[in-house]
């Protein structure tokens, strides 16, 4: 093995050791030990022989049919069948199976353990033990009251849309929590990943992931360190300054609410700070939010790149490839916009486009840290395109990195055509 | 303090042959105890295999509960108690992977649309280098991907992946082999990956 994949495989095993050290084994022991506690069930008579034959053939019928439910054979894909027929009668959850697909007009109420719902678009919402709530549309539900848990498709904005009395949260990004209760029209949403838009009667903003909104006040979360650090007003872009002081403890997310006060619009989270803890998809559908015509106006050359990063990183291939441009036209002749070039060689829809965008960054820096990189990348695309400077770019290649990584490679080349002459 | 601290703090299995037999007779302090000891072994065994994903703390339970239930039919002793709770989470991650890859092919939906769970520790290059590389392990069969998890990001050896995955050393080697090649070639493809495997890149 050469030693780039083991610096990869040793970055993950890296990242994996310190991620484990945060997870919270001893809720997970107490939870393990409940289910343990709770097992424990007399075990029942056996059945009479006769009565296992009998119902062994309409079980096995009917397990089959499970089985094929479970794995989702009967669940229409995604993209495909989205459509659901409007049935607007109020049906009973049944005890089993807990998983239900939902829709249109089903009315959920469990009263037992949690209902999850599946949506056509994967979409799970685990409704929570007395909760009330109807399904709408494929991807539209109205909270009566009560808790539920949203985990959707990781997308920037696929389009869901959750109402609680005169609330409105449109989902952003893929797991939260929200909590209504009619009575004193207090809304709780507690985002675990992504980010989600909530508008009500004291405005709309997006609350982020690692950050609690309720009406009527806004706090921060949460147990996780990391999340506690977002940046203070004074830290945060001007463009992205709360309006309103954000609390910093647990200790005052446990105050009391007041319900009738104005419900105060959370502050929008820094699309910076979700960009560093890697939640790319929220960064960028906060920029969005912003407005992306705005910041390229207005960001420095370092946060250009960054943004140009989101946007790659989130497979937002367009607007990165326009960030990068205009960081070259904003900030034409410097580091950034040199290294811009090299970068939009690398996102490139096609080789002629990649190899135009290396030869720029080779121009304008050439004695530029990316300089091997570039010539290598270049040298593969002459290759796979049969481009006539293949063989003088190997030449130079070898000539400058005889030990370069791609030095194989431009022998090969050079070797093949010495062998057709 | 919570119910699961008490049980911790409260430590009376000196002897691991004891502390083994509590077990099998489901004693919760004994339950805890193992747990302890085991709970970030298992984990860490899950995570290299899986990468970020949601499902992996329901792994790491899923596995000491089928412990639970299986510990009476356990035959060894204390010594290689350890060993059998491991290949009890490496059996339970195989039957996940090869239920996705199935429930995948079910519903004809591709990898891509598949949610995946990103890390949220380390540098955004690096979290992106390993959202991308089990991104592609995810395209791997569950042996594949399994042995390719032990040995290349976990580090183990040869003799103790295959006594974890209960199959001969040659076949380990063989099934590497497959994983290593089939990874370099998905990975070469890769925007982000590529980068960290440059020089190795098939043309």
């Amino acid at each position: 093995m050469n030693e780039k994949p083991r610096e990869l495989y040793g970055a993950i095993a890296r990242l994996q050791d310190e991620e484990r050290a945060r997870i919270p084994f001893e809720a997970n022991l107490g939870a393990l030990l409940e289910v343990v506690g709770g097992a424990r069930q007399p075990k029942p008579r056996r059945a009479p022989l006769w009565l296992v034959w009998s119902s062994a053939v309409a079980t096995s019928v009917g397990l089959t049919l499970g089985i094929l439910w479970t794995l989702g054979a009967f669940a229409p894909a995604p993209e495909l069948a989205p459509q659901l027929a409007p049935s607007p009668q109020l049906e009973t959850p049944p005890a089993t199976p807990d998983v239900l697909t939902a829709t249109a007009g089903m009315v959920v109420q469990p009263v037992g353990p949690a209902q999850t719902l599946v949506f056509a678009d994967q979409t799970q919402l685990i409704v929570a033990s007395g909760a009330h709530l109807s399904v709408i549309g494929e991807a539209q539900v109205t909270l009566h009251s009560g808790t539920l848990s949203f985990a959707g498709a990781h997308r920037a904005n696929n389009g869901w849309l959750l109402k609680a009395g005169p609330y409105e949260v449109s989902v952003l990004g893929t797991q939260f929590e929200m909590h209504w209760q009619p009575e004193a029209e207090r809304l709780t949403v507690i985002v675990s990943q992504g980010s989600v838009r909530v508008s009500g009667p004291g405005g709309a903003q997006v609350v982020a992931a690692g950050h609690d909104w309720a009406s009527g006040e806004q706090t921060a979360a949460t147990a996780d360190p990391d999340r506690t650090a977002e940046p203070t007003a004074a830290e945060a872009d001007p463009t992205q300054a709360p309006s309103e002081p954000v609390a910093s403890s647990i200790g005052e997310q446990a105050r009391s609410p007041d319900p009738k006060k104005k419900p105060t619009p959370p502050r929008a989270p820094d699309w910076k700070a979700l960009y560093e803890r890697g939640d790319y998809v929220a960064a960028l559908a906060v920029v969005e939010e912003l407005g992306s015509e705005s910041l390229l106006k207005k960001l420095s050359a370092d946060e250009l790149t960054m943004l140009a990063d989101t946007a790659r990183f989130a497979q937002d291939i367009s607007l990165a490839s326009t960030v990068l441009k205009r960081l070259r036209t904003r900030f034409a002749g410097g580091t950034q916009a040199r290294l811009a070039a090299y970068t939009l060689g690398q996102i490139a829809g096609d080789d002629d486009e990649a190899s135009r965008w290396f030869e720029t960054y080779l121009e304008e820096a050439p004695e530029g840290e990316l300089r091997r990189e570039a010539m290598g990348r270049l040298l593969e695309l002459h290759t796979r395109t049969k481009s006539d400077k293949a063989r003088a770019l190997a030449k130079a290649y070898l000539n400058t990195y005889p030990h370069g990584p791609h030095a194989p490679l431009a022998r090969r080349l050079l070797e093949a055509e010495k062998g057709v002459e | 303090m919570t119910t699961a601290r008490k049980i911790l703090s409260n430590q009376a299995f000196d002897d691991p042959q004891a502390l083994l037999e509590a077990f099998k007779a489901r004693d919760q302090r004994a339950i805890a105890e193992v747990y302890r000891q085991h709970v970030k072994g298992i984990t860490r065994l899950v995570q290299r295999v899986l990468g970020p994903d949601n499902e992996r703390d329901d792994l790491v339970q899923e596995a000491f509960m089928c412990a639970i239930e299986g510990a009476a039919g356990f035959r060894g002793d204390a010594s290689n108690f350890g060993a059998w709770l491991n290949q009890i989470a490496v059996m339970r991650v195989r039957q996940r992977i090869r239920k996705r890859r199935l429930r995948r092919w079910l519903s004809f939906r591709e990898p891509e649309a598949m949610p995946e769970r990103v890390s949220s520790v380390g540098q955004p290059a690096e979290r992106l280098a390993l959202s991308r590389a089990y991104h592609i392990l995810g395209q791997l069969n569950a042996d594949d991907r399994i042995v390719f998890g032990l040995r290349f990001i976990d580090r183990q050896s040869i003799p103790e992946i295959a006594e974890l995955c209960k199959i001969s050393c040659a076949t380990v080697k063989r099934r590497l082999t497959h994983a290593d090649a089939r990874f370099r070639l998905l990975a070469g493809k890769d925007m982000i990956l590529r980068d960290w495997l440059v020089g190795e890149v098939e043309l």
